[in-house]
């Protein structure tokens, strides 16, 4: 790996650093199953493969994107039905465990300093 | 009345003493030559002594004390009896016969002797006949009861001018017996005692007497320096009118006495002889003593810097009511025997200078103020001494006084030397039960102390329980909290670590239905991003539940982190020398201190 692309991949840690994406997703994928474990990996896989496909089973329902200095995007699926109401409440919550913890490593890492 | 003469036919020593003491007084005061009864020497006043004493003049022509008649002397013993006596009244003093209170006197000594005399004493006392020489017929054939015996020697010795009068004992305090009675009487006579006589015995007469014996030290002593004589001595001394005039002559040396006399007197005669120093000295001695040879003389010296101070001392006072009295013995005053010099008393003592042939000059100075100085001395040797037996026996006389005074100490010392044998054990006994009362007295002090000690202890371990008492509770509670939050994070760190190694590790936080299947997963990544996955028709209590987890997931990171920033922190200040010690110290006491010190407050 070049130095130039270490910079990059460094300005791209730092940027990710700097931001706080939560996206939540709802939909159907198959799930694979060795013996009485369920296989994460492969549940992960498929579900961003359906995700990536055009016509997936898997469609995003929120996305809350938040930089440091606090700007935040929130994106919502249009025409939610009654059914997928509560996935906006998950989703919000889990955007507070993400600044929770989000900000958990930054003290931590300010106490370093 | 004649002085008694009687007989104790029981009694050879009471005898033997009274014979002396009437021959004593035959001896010294010529009694043998009465020659008048008592109405004959009514008037003993100072214009009639010459008469008086010519006619009883001793063999030598010269006038004498001696010369007094027996009357005389029978009118001082009621003198000395009656305070009363001439008060003033001429009719009484004419009268000159036994008066009511003489007699209600003797009816009390009579029942007094009897109340302090010995029981065999008394038995021995025969009563007394009309024969007796003592017994006075007249009243007798008035179908009066004559005085005993006793009553008369009593009499005699309370009264007697001849030094036979004796206290043989200190009166005790409440005593009212005759012994008091006597005591009260001469100290009232010479002007120390103001209460009446015959009342019992209190501070009034014990101070009088010792009083009475301050003025005197022992003789041949300094008077600067010795301690008065004993109140037993003083007790010989008090009735012994002549026996303190030769005393207190001695006493005063050549210092004279002051009274306040008559102003503008004829002071020409005075010239002679100066007051220097406070005595009596010649022109001669007094320009020699202090010039030698030569020199001038000044009159102006001082005499007495503050005359009325002199005046009024106890010395002074007694001195003049003796002299008084003396004058009064000598027929040239015949007033009321009360220790107040009046112009009479110049009178008669001028007269009796004049009479004894003494210059004036040596026994009298006028001095400013309207005071006169008296050389006592001079009086006591030239008018006094001569007058009863002349010097040489005067000084005889003296010398038996003295011996009779020593004689008297001697007794006194020796009965308080038998006393203190016979009170060798009382005494011991007093002084062990004084050490008793004083270790008694010391124990309870000590008593006292250790109580009060024990009682502060006391009350120290009190006040100290009591606090820590108040104390032992928060400090409890502090370190009980200390404890439990020091488990309870404990137990949440080891909590948090697994959920902790979870995000590290970056798994996937699943929850599924009861059928196992997946209904919720999320994935955080490195930075915390978080991805999102619900399946369709998922129940919304376990979507709900997912976010609780998550939720605890991410504060149990918070908590591991924060652990692992304060170790590295500590770890790192250790590592950073004392500078990072004193960082530590001061955390660790800002984290104890203040959590303390707020569970102190709320307690």
């Amino acid at each position: 790996m070049a130095f130039s692309d270490f910079i990059k991949r460094l300005e791209e840690v730092g940027e990710d650093l700097a931001t706080l994406d939560v996206a939540t997703l709802s939909g159907s994928v198959k799930v694979t199953v060795d013996g009485d474990k369920i296989d994460f990996k492969a549940l992960v896989k498929s579900i961003q493969a359906e995700v990536t496909k055009a016509q997936g089973t898997v469609q995003i329902v929120a996305f809350t994107h938040i930089d440091i200095d606090k700007d935040a995007v929130q994106f919502v699926k249009s025409g939610l039905t009654a059914e997928e109401a509560p996935l906006i409440d998950a989703h919000n919550e889990m955007v507070k465990t993400s600044q929770e913890a989000r900000m958990s490593v930054v003290n931590f890492l300010k106490g370093l300093i | 009345m004649p002085l008694a003469a009687g007989s104790f036919p029981e009694s050879d020593a009471a005898e033997r003493k009274l014979k002396e003491v009437v021959a004593g007084i035959e001896r010294r005061f010529a009694l043998s030559d009465v020659r008048e009864g008592p109405s004959a020497s009514a008037s003993p006043a100072a214009a009639e002594p010459a008469d008086d004493l010519a006619a009883s003049a001793a063999p030598g022509g010269e006038p004498t004390l001696g010369a007094l008649s027996g009357a005389r002397l029978d009118e001082l013993k009621q003198h000395l009896i009656d305070l009363e006596y001439l008060e003033g009244s001429e009719a009484e003093i004419a009268a000159d016969a036994p008066t009511p209170a003489l007699r209600a006197g003797l009816d009390r000594f009579v029942a007094e002797a009897q109340s302090v005399l010995d029981p065999t004493l008394l038995a021995a006392i025969q009563p007394d006949q009309p024969g007796d020489p003592w017994v006075d017929e007249a009243a007798v054939e008035a179908g009066a009861a004559p005085p005993s015996a006793v009553a008369l020697e009593l009499l005699q010795r309370a009264t007697s001018i001849d030094g036979e009068t004796t206290l043989s004992r200190r009166p005790a305090l409440g005593e009212s017996g005759l012994t008091a009675r006597i005591l009260q009487f001469q100290l009232k006579r010479i002007g120390l005692y103001h209460q009446d006589v015959g009342a019992p015995v209190s501070g009034f007469t014990l101070n009088a007497l010792t009083a009475f014996a301050a003025a005197f030290v022992p003789p041949g002593s300094d008077p600067g320096t010795a301690s008065p004589i004993e109140q037993s001595e003083a007790l010989g001394l008090i009735a012994d009118i002549r026996l303190l005039i030769a005393r207190l002559a001695r006493q005063v040396g050549l210092t004279p006495i002051l009274y306040r006399g008559p102003e503008g007197d004829d002071a020409e005669d005075f010239d002679d002889i100066q007051i220097r120093d406070g005595a009596f000295k010649t022109r001669g001695g007094l320009f020699s003593g202090l010039f030698g040879s030569g020199g001038s003389f000044d009159e102006s010296w001082p005499e007495f810097s503050a005359p009325e101070d002199r005046l009024q001392s106890l010395q002074n006072t007694m001195a003049l009511r003796f002299l008084q009295i003396a004058l009064w013995a000598l027929g040239f005053y015949g007033r009321r025997l009360d220790g107040i010099w009046n112009a009479d008393c110049h009178s008669a003592l001028l007269a009796s200078l004049e009479t004894y042939g003494v210059t004036r000059a040596e026994a009298l100075r006028p001095i400013e103020g309207g005071f006169w100085a008296v050389n006592l001395s001079v009086l006591v040797k030239q008018v006094f001494g001569a007058a009863a037996v002349g010097d040489a026996e005067f000084e005889k006389q003296l010398a038996l006084l003295d011996q009779e005074t020593d004689e008297t100490s001697a007794a006194a010392a020796g009965a308080r030397e038998s006393t203190a044998e016979r009170g060798f054990f009382e005494r011991i006994g007093d002084s062990i039960r004084s050490a008793l009362r004083s270790g008694a007295r010391v124990l309870s002090d000590v008593k006292s102390l250790l109580k009060s000690a024990v009682d502060g202890i006391s009350r120290g371990v009190q006040w100290l329980a009591e606090g820590v008492q108040r104390l032992i509770g928060p400090v409890k509670n502090f370190f009980l909290f200390a404890y439990r939050s020091a488990r309870e994070g404990v137990q949440m760190l080891v909590r948090s670590i697994r959920p902790f190694v979870h995000f590290v590790l970056r798994k996937p936080i699943v929850t599924t239905d009861e059928a196992g299947r997946p209904v919720v997963m999320t994935r955080f990544d490195l930075d915390r991003d978080g991805s999102v996955w619900i399946a369709q028709k998922a129940p919304p209590e376990l979507v709900a539940e997912h976010s609780r987890l998550c939720r605890r997931l991410a504060r149990a990171l918070s908590t591991v982190m924060t652990f692992l920033g304060e170790g590295i922190d500590l770890l790192i200040s250790a590592l950073t020398g004392p500078l990072g010690w004193t960082r530590i110290l001061v955390a660790a006491l800002r984290k104890v201190i203040t959590p303390g010190w707020l569970s102190l407050q709320s307690a």
